[in-house]
């Protein structure tokens, strides 16, 4: 990501916290705003970084791993996103993004919180050797939500992640896409409640207007909102 | 095709979060509160700074013309209205009427069809305010419709009552909208700030207490909406039965021209409020209508903030505002019994009257002078009194004092604060010598050339006729100098006939502006 002098002040907050060595941060605020393509990309993340997407039916499987049939009938063991986050290049310790850790369930949330736990306490048997993993220096956690108040979240969770920021504007990189005429527009509706229109519906907007007139590409792209997309446009584009 | 049930169905909510603004407001990306409301006169708002708005959401034209309007609103107008009403130039309800107008022609221009703006009540509320004779209330009405399609249902209304009323009303409907083009193109040459325009007069990003600069006209015309709409002043009254009989005289009469709108009755007697039947001239005359001119947006101008100092008051003057006896013909204690034989009238008994008091306000500019003797002669020419003298610099921002208190309570300073060179809160100044009056009556005299001027301005019509506004509303004798002020105090005391005087700059804006003469 480029670094932008004047960014907008969420992902300056973000930038600030990562560059002064917090280690366990959630971004929470509306969808569509790049906040896991920020966890994924921002800050040091040289030893790599590994996603998890929450769900009700996942398992441990996709956080500490598990074993998979092998080619000879025997059974291999595979890593999952936070071993392999702990592990990051061998030298220093990676980035676990995840996503909506709210969602997960009761085992894997109770999991997630052992590997999400500070350096010094963090530690987990791997069940195919028996060695004792623990997370190397420079092991980072960002987590993602879209749950718009914190104090729904666990306090368990709340007390391993101290800084909460929410991200209310898309990222300016995430922008630079876009036709210059909607950038602004993009931005201002990513955090417009119920018609908020993502940043992926502008994309589309934007490519459809270049071969279509704009009430067309606002009729497919917008739906029964195009009226007052393009009415608020013209209203705003007065001279 | 749609059907009715199907539009009433529809949810179309606007989008004001997409609009953007220069001044700071609705910058940072965050969810409005849409109400939904019916489509009628008043339910529809909009409330940039806790993003709020009323808006009809169905699908039909109309609805979708008033979104567009409140969608306006959020674009162009104030986020916070409170710093224009304060600034004290154009009443909160010609700017509230002017801003509608404003909105209606800037939505026009976006190509929406503002003829369908009406909710059928104009017609009602036109016989209404016509029965009444409320002609105030007529003019912001029309400021309030012009442009929208209801503007004819409304003069039907007001024909009803007060048929001469209707051509009149109209024809500022027209100037009104004459005006909203002039500036538009004007902007469009690059010779005037846009009318939609939202950047801060400072430059600084902060909607609650910056000035946007587009909003300047619509306090221009307000002002401008304000003399149209008020009674006219007894003096004016005077004067303009003197030029009407003038007229008689050469039999040419302007009112009669108006074709079909025959004016019946004393114009002078229908003001405001007139209730009697047979009066249905409007207040204003077609020649007073045509000669009243708004200030342009380059006359706008503003005052620097008023900072009050009351030197220390050292030395005692004679005299005060409290009781003073004086002699009388009738009492319980003959206290002057010498007067038994000395006063023709016999006044042996006393008798307690107060100190009529007052206010002197000196402009204490580089063009005005002042010394510790002059206040002493305003105090002993007015006992009890309070005197004052106000200046400051093209660079009032530090908040030092630009208000010296220099006489009051029948004590006086005798240190003269140097003056700082220019005028800058002299309408400020000025509201504060009028709160000042020790009572209804006493007098308020402003000793001023005239040249007010906000800090590191020039001299600004629009500021000018405010003083002179606030000088005719609230009854202030200006005098030149302090001599002048002086005689005036004395003639006061000695209860001498007032004339009133008006200083050249102040006569030639007022004429410029109203078409009409301050009486000297």
């Amino acid at each position: 990501m480029d670094t932008n002098t004047n960014l907008p002040q969420c992902w300056q907050d973000f930038n600030d916290v990562i560059e002064a060595g917090i280690d366990r941060v959630i971004l929470f605020g509306p969808p569509g705003t790049g906040k896991t393509f920020a966890g994924l990309n921002m800050g040091n993340t040289d030893a790599g970084a590994w996603r998890l997407v929450c769900t009700e039916d996942m398992t441990n499987f996709d956080v500490t791993g598990g074993f998979l049939p092998g080619s000879e009938g025997s059974f291999d063991w595979h890593d999952g996103a936070a071993i392999k986050a702990w592990r990051g290049n061998g030298i220093a310790g990676g980035r676990l993004v995840v996503d909506e850790i709210d969602k997960a369930g009761g085992d894997v949330f109770a999991t997630l919180l052992a590997m999400t736990d500070t350096v010094e306490s963090a530690k987990w048997e791997n069940p195919a050797n028996g060695r004792i993993e623990t997370p190397k220096d420079g092991f980072s956690v960002v987590m993602t939500t879209n749950i718009e108040n914190m104090e729904e979240l666990p306090s368990a969770l709340k007390d391993r992640f101290p800084c909460a920021i929410r991200i209310n504007e898309p990222h300016p990189d995430a922008l630079v896409n876009l036709p210059e005429n909607i950038r602004e527009y993009a931005r201002k509706m990513a955090d417009a409640g119920e018609r908020r229109i993502s940043l992926r519906q502008f994309y589309a907007y934007g490519q459809l207007a270049k071969s279509h007139d704009k009430e067309r590409a606002a009729n497919l792209i917008f739906g029964e909102k195009a009226e007052a997309f393009l009415d608020a446009v013209r209203v705003d584009t007065v001279q | 095709m749609t059907t009715i049930m199907e539009m009433k169905r529809k949810d179309l909510r606007p989008m004001p979060e997409l609009i953007r603004r220069k001044d700071g407001a609705n910058d940072e990306p965050a969810e409005w509160t849409i109400k939904p409301c019916a489509a009628e006169r008043g339910a529809p708002m909009t409330a940039v700074l806790p993003k709020e708005m009323h808006a009809p959401i169905q699908d039909f034209e109309l609805d979708r013309v008033i979104r567009a309007h409140e969608m306006m609103h959020a674009k162009v107008s104030p986020a916070d209205k409170r710093t224009w009403i304060e600034r004290g130039i154009a009443t909160e309800r010609g700017m509230v009427a002017v801003e509608e107008a404003r909105v209606n022609f800037l939505i026009a221009k976006v190509g929406f069809d503002v003829s369908i703006l009406e909710d059928n009540t104009e017609l009602v509320a036109g016989e209404r305010i016509s029965e009444r004779g409320d002609w105030e209330e007529a003019v912001y009405f029309t400021a309030a419709l012009s442009g929208c399609g209801g503007m004819n249902k409304f003069l039907v209304g007001i024909r009803r009552h007060r048929p001469a009323w209707a051509p009149r009303l109209r024809r500022i409907h027209e100037l009104l909208q004459k005006e909203l083009r002039r500036i538009d193109r004007a902007a469009d040459r690059g010779g005037d700030t846009p009318l939609m325009s939202t950047r801060t007069n400072s430059g600084r990003l902060d909607p609650s207490k910056e000035l946007v600069r587009g909003y300047f006209h619509v306090e221009a015309i307000a002002e401008w909406l304000d003399r149209l709409a008020e009674e006219p002043h007894k003096d004016e009254e005077q004067e303009e039965d003197e030029e009407n009989q003038s007229q008689e005289g050469e039999g040419e009469d302007n009112e009669r021209t108006e074709g079909n709108d025959t004016e019946k009755g004393d114009p002078a007697s229908a003001g405001v409020g007139a209730k009697n039947e047979g009066n249905f001239n409007p207040p204003l005359s077609k020649a007073d209508l045509e000669a009243q001119k708004p200030t342009t947006n380059r006359e706008a101008g503003s005052w620097a903030q008023l900072n009050v100092k009351e030197q220390n008051l050292t030395r005692h003057v004679p005299g005060g505002l409290g009781k003073k006896r004086i002699a009388s013909n009738m009492g319980r204690n003959p206290r002057r019994i010498g007067n038994m034989l000395t006063d023709p009238q016999k006044r042996i008994f006393d008798r307690k009257i107060k100190g009529n008091g007052g206010v002197v306000l000196i402009d204490y500019s580089g063009s005005m002078a002042l010394n510790e003797k002059d206040v002493l002669q305003i105090m002993e020419a007015a006992p009890g009194c309070t005197v004052a003298c106000y200046t400051t610099n093209s660079y009032d921002k530090d908040g030092k004092p630009n208000l010296w208190v220099l006489g009051a309570r029948g004590r006086m300073t005798t240190l003269i604060p140097d003056s700082r060179g220019g005028n800058g809160v002299d309408h400020p100044a000025l509201v504060w010598a009028i709160q000042q009056k020790q009572n209804a009556n006493a007098p308020v005299v402003w000793v001023t050339d005239g040249g007010v001027v906000g800090p590191g301005q020039g001299y600004k019509d629009q500021l000018a006729l405010q003083c002179i506004k606030t000088c005719l509303k609230s009854n202030v004798l200006i005098r030149d100098d302090v001599e002048d002020a002086v005689e005036l105090l004395n003639d006061i005391s000695a209860r001498k006939p007032i004339k009133r005087w008006w200083p050249l700059y102040f006569r030639t804006t007022y004429k410029r502006q109203t078409g009409k003469r301050l009486e000297v």
